[in-house]
């Protein structure tokens, strides 16, 4: 029987791409309405292909849906193409499985990946029909939650989500689904459902949560307006991620996406301590899944997907502690006549990783990449990245002996201490590798060697030692990049750069306050949707937003900050303290290196979830 | 060894094009540890070709989709193990042993037949009538050079004709030596009669593709 279908053929044989609307995909998961408690549609605010590629997505999907009671359903943004349809017909967002409006659902949750896609969240509450503003929606409208990790730092969204769920989404979720549960059967208001939530672990609701302003525009005070309402919201995580949910059938697109591969998830965190990167502080503390779990997914995966590819993930693979047995495995099991590649993303270049490549990859050598973030050895100590020039310069050379000729760099531009000199080192760096190849004997040297310098510009994030830091401005971004492009030797180094209004914004929002809320409303009204695409994003939306508000972006993004300020995600406990962010700050104003988790302790504050690297020898 | 899979195109499957579809048989054959032989080189790929792909929103129920495989196959396992992993849209019909000097689908291909069930129109014999009665049927296309070119498509309607239930049942050319899209011979039969139609509102239905020897229409996977 042909499946129900939201669309009519006219439309979905009109637009780009229908199959991004069918929900028809393999291992899609069907069940009936009517013997089930909660409906609970998960929704990536951006368009198929890139929600699809999204393992998180996969992994809540799966554990969701396990449960018995809860029938679980995807929704993306739909194209611009298919948007205008709806919007001159009338027609409501729907979810892919069912095919039913978004508006008959008890949940419509959000995973919050970036902060471009703001506008997106609230682009999709309104083709569900419903109000943006929270407070605006009735008894009868799904609640809307969200969580990832820009929920980290709520304040620019909190006016239009329900509540937030903070950590990681399999611990949390399924309590407040059990609740939920009892509130439904038992009957009872929307206001009295939130206010039992917050009873649980890691749920912040915004409304109970009250934000005075000082004169000069920070916040004076946040405090709860609810005598349940905790002052504290601490994340969740799994701490046990070998035994975690893990979907051993993950959906399967019909149509190419980012990403088709089987993914394998070595481990959650990252021990190395970068004082830029956001995701190594949030996650802590680092979590390793058993080898012996990993070696029995990926069979399972590959026999359930037939992809051809698999793909180990974590923020620093070369970390994970089995990775020799790890790799050794699948390419006996899956290498040779089986044709499955493997790729090893974020992999630190040395001679381990590049024999691995060599045996993943024996006929087809793709590039070899390096993240060194920036070009000098002062400004790599004053972030903390702990890849010295020898390591760059090594790598490089062995890599060129073993027959790669691509080297891809990257780096950021406006770093915390950044001087003209630290830039000049970028596009010497790249010379300096260029002229490692030269010094491979002349009758190997079989092409020119192809350096690709990519730069990206720096946007100090929560909950990290740069929390306090004030941003360049636009202007000072693109002089630097000016400055860096007359200086790289493009004869031999191709140099990728773009403009810095995305980067400038995202510094608003990642470090915004409940302000910026209407900001975003603004820019949403305005136009802007897709914000992360460049075909889309129209920078005039957000100025004029900025206007209509009385906002200074600048003053979010390029705005030292005291110690003693209270910033906006001050009430949510990551684990790692406040007072180590700010030890790790003054480090880095002088250049001190601090040792990753491996080696040594520095007190962080995440050996309070009691597991994970912190309690290994 | 070559064969040949002859497969139907159903449902929600009518909306995944080309590309995507032969993607998809790739994790077919994967799932169902099915022995297709991979080429040499720096990039190995599964040999496969469909002669004729089917344009989006077309379904079908005979496509044929050529394999080589490097070990026998036990042909009646095949199709029940094929069909299993296949999506829900993709039925395996059959399978057929290619002689060693086979053409390829793509090569031998000469004409489709298809049924077009049409929506809030009524055609009728003078409507085909008027149409089949001019001299040619004049389209503008653009050839590989991005030039726009006239071709009449009136020789390459084998046959039309009225079905049962008013659908427009067609044998027209199809491959590589001339192609007619049977939307475009409905597009022209309502343009010689007047009739304004909604140009999404009607299916596509591919019943066979053929190949002609001695002047018959033999289905691609009858082979001599």
């Amino acid at each position: 029987m042909d499946k129900k279908l939201k669309l009519t053929d006219d439309i979905l044989l009109s637009v780009e791409k229908p199959a991004r609307y069918l929900g028809n995909e393999i291992n899609v998961v069907g069940k009936d309405i009517n013997d089930i408690d909660i409906r609970f549609a998960l929704c990536f605010p951006d368009v198929y292909e890139i929600g699809m590629s999204h393992v998180g997505l996969s992994i809540l999907y799966d554990f969701l849906n396990k449960r018995e009671d809860t029938f679980c359903e995807r929704v993306f943004s739909p194209w611009d193409d298919l948007e205008k349809i709806m919007r001159e017909k009338n027609i409501e967002l729907f979810s892919l499985e069912s095919q039913d409006d978004i508006k008959a659902f008890d949940f419509l949750g959000f995973t919050v990946q970036y902060e471009m896609s703001y506008t997106n969240i609230l682009n999709t509450i309104d083709l569900s029909g419903m109000a943006v503003y929270s407070k605006d929606r009735s008894e009868d409208d799904p609640i809307v939650c969200a969580g990832g990790p820009c929920t980290y730092n709520p304040e620019p969204i909190a006016d239009f989500i329900d509540f937030f769920y903070i950590g990681e989404a399999e611990t949390t979720l399924p309590e407040i689904l059990d609740l939920y549960k009892i509130h439904k059967n038992n009957g009872g208001t929307k206001e009295e459902f939130l206010i039992k939530l917050l009873d649980i672990e890691g749920v912040y609701v915004p409304k109970f949560y009250d934000v005075t302003y000082k004169e000069n525009g920070e916040i004076k005070e946040f405090k709860p307006n609810h005598k349940n309402a905790k002052a504290k919201i601490k994340k969740q995580i799994v701490m046990d991620l070998t035994n975690a949910p893990y979907p051993s059938k993950p959906l399967v697109p019909l149509i190419q996406t980012v990403h088709d591969r089987v993914v394998l998830e070595l481990f959650r965190g990252c021990a190395r301590g970068c004082r830029f990167c956001q995701a190594g502080m949030i996650y802590r503390p680092l979590r390793e899944k058993d080898v012996n779990v990993l070696k029995k997914q990926a069979t399972e995966l590959i026999k359930n997907t037939g992809h051809d590819e698999i793909s180990l993930i974590s923020l620093s693979s070369s970390d994970y502690t089995g990775l020799e047995e790890l790799t050794n495995y699948l390419i006996d099991e899956f290498g040779n006549d089986k044709h499955v590649n493997l790729s090893l993303p974020s992999l630190r270049i040395d001679k381990f990783s590049l024999d691995i490549m060599s045996k993943v990859q024996e006929l087809r050598k793709s590039s070899i990449t390096f993240a060194p973030e920036a070009g000098s050895q002062r400004l790599r100590d004053v972030i903390n990245k702990g890849i010295t020039e020898e390591d760059i310069l090594s790598g490089s050379s062995q890599a060129f002996k073993g027959g790669w000729t691509r080297v891809k760099l990257y780096f950021m531009l406006g770093l915390p201490t950044e001087n003209y000199e630290d830039i000049e080192a970028i596009a010497k760096l790249g010379q300096d590798i260029v002229e490692e190849y030269y010094k491979l004997p002349k009758e190997v040297r079989k092409r020119k060697p192809q350096i690709v310098v990519s730069t990206s510009f720096f946007v100090p994030k929560a909950f990290t030692p740069f929390q306090w830091t004030a941003q360049d401005t636009y202007e000072t971004f693109m002089e630097k990049q000016t400055f860096l492009n007359k200086k790289i030797n493009k004869k031999s180094i191709k140099y990728n750069c773009h403009d810095a209004k995305t980067s400038m914004l995202e510094g608003v929002m990642a470090r915004g306050d409940r302000k910026i809320s209407k900001v975003i409303y603004s820019a949403w009204k305005n136009g802007a949707t897709f914000d992360a695409w460049s075909e889309f994003f129209r920078f005039e939306n957000w100025e004029n937003a900025f206007e209509e508000n009385d906002i200074d972006p600048l003053f979010y993004s390029s705005r030292e900050r005291d110690f003693e300020e209270i910033l906006p995600w001050d009430f949510i406990d990551t684990g790692v303290t406040k007072e180590f962010l700010y030890r790790e700050y003054l480090r880095a104003k002088e250049g001190i290196v601090s040792e990753n988790c491996i080696d040594s302790c520095m007190n962080c504050g995440a050996k309070s979830f009691g597991g994970g690297i912190c309690y290994v020898d | 060894m070559l064969i040949r899979i002859k497969f139907a195109k159903e449902g929600t499957m009518k909306f995944i094009g080309h590309l995507d579809l032969i993607r998809n048989f790739q994790r077919v054959f994967k799932k169902a540890d099915f022995p297709i032989a991979y080429s040499e080189g720096f990039n190995p790929h599964p040999i496969m070709s469909i002669g004729a792909p089917l344009s989006v929103g077309i379904t079908s129920e005979a496509e044929y989709l050529d394999v080589k495989i490097k070990e026998d196959i036990d042909i009646n396992y095949q199709i029940k193990n094929l069909d299993l992993h296949a999506p829900e849209g993709i039925k395996i019909l059959d399978i057929t042993v290619l002689p060693e000097k086979a053409k390829s689908a793509m090569a031998l291909i000469d004409a489709a037949k298809y049924k077009i069930t049409v929506n809030n129109i009524t055609i009728t014999e003078d409507m085909i009538n008027n149409l089949m009665s001019k001299n040619n049927i004049i389209i503008t296309k653009k050839n590989k050079k991005n030039v726009l070119k006239e071709i009449d498509i009136k020789p390459g309607i084998f046959n039309i004709a009225l079905g049962e239930d008013g659908d427009l049942l067609l044998l027209i050319a199809t491959g590589s030596r001339m192609n007619v899209k049977p939307e475009i011979v409905l597009d022209n039969l309502c343009k010689v009669n007047d009739i304004e139609y909604n140009k999404f509102d009607f299916k596509i239905h591919r019943q066979e593709i053929y190949y002609i020897s001695d002047n018959k229409f033999l289905p691609l996977d009858k082979i001599l």
